[in-house]
């Protein structure tokens, strides 16, 4: 496997990871957001706690987007230059 | 009372140079040495020397005033609210509309705050959500108390991975894996 195939291969799987922390990720975020709008969160530590987590979360999700999205732009390039033809190399003649 | 419990219960001393932990798993309550082989991993790993407050025990119709670490389910608290942080502590959860939450937000706040804890150590935190060894106590700050709640363990567990697998995802290393 030459370096560009391996690297597209490395880019699959760290993307497939990428996306599923994220959603596994957002669903914990998602259940939180939930608590703290729920009505029964009435006292001011239990939402300050929770606002706390839930924004350190948040960073979290949006660091590893920043990380997916830089990923995936490399790896339409590499299927793109991959796809393309080669061009003609010069030959050397005696 | 089991045999363990008698068995604890005999050999069970308390000294001003220790520290203990206290499993608090309502109704239950448990007293245990800080750092003896099974527990250690609290103050070397999880530093939860921060943790540490006075309280006064009961055993064998004696008070003893002890430096203990209350864990409430697995989650440390403070005994009072530290103004300007967020620490979890017990006045707060006592005063929360909804404890379950309040426990949960503090889970979620302890684990967000932990780093370089192996996974096992964590699932051992966890599993203290459900079972706990040491001699059963009484203490007198918690006497009265209704603060049971029923913990979601896998939950905790399945969060934790993920934020261990968002800090040291690897490009290479995952190609390995696949390999």
């Amino acid at each position: 496997m030459n370096d560009k195939r391996l690297l597209i291969a490395a880019l699959t799987l760290y993307l497939g990871e990428l996306s599923r922390i994220m959603n596994g990720l957002n669903q914990h975020y998602l259940k939180l957001k939930n608590y703290l709008n729920s009505k029964e969160i009435k006292d001011e530590a239990t939402k300050e706690l929770l606002e706390e987590v839930i924004i350190s979360i948040k960073t979290e999700i949006d660091s590893l987007e920043k990380v997916y999205k830089a990923s995936k732009n490399i790896y339409k390039r590499l299927i793109k230059n991959i796809n393309s033809p080669k061009p003609n190399l010069p030959t050397i003649s005696h | 009372m089991s045999l363990i419990d008698i068995f604890n219960k005999k050999r069970f001393s308390f000294r001003d140079d220790k520290t203990y932990l206290i499993f608090y798993n309502p109704p239950h309550v448990y007293i245990d040495i800080a750092d003896n082989l099974s527990n250690n991993f609290l103050l070397t790993e999880f530093r939860f020397y921060t943790f540490v407050d006075k309280w006064i025990v009961e055993y064998n119709n004696r008070e003893y005033e002890v430096r203990a670490i209350l864990l409430y389910y697995g989650l440390p608290l403070r005994k009072h609210k530290i103004l300007g942080t967020k620490i979890p502590n017990l006045e707060d959860l006592e005063n929360s509309s909804n404890k379950y939450m309040y426990y949960v937000a503090g889970m979620y706040w302890l684990l967000m705050n932990l780093s370089n804890v192996k996974p096992n150590k964590i699932k051992k935190l966890l599993n203290l959500t459900r079972k706990v060894n040491g001699t059963p106590i009484k203490v007198k700050e918690l006497e009265g108390k209704n603060l049971i709640i029923y913990p979601n363990i896998s939950d905790l567990l399945d969060f934790y991975n993920l934020i261990q697998r968002a800090r040291t995802a690897n490009i290479w290393g995952l190609l390995q894996l696949g390999c």
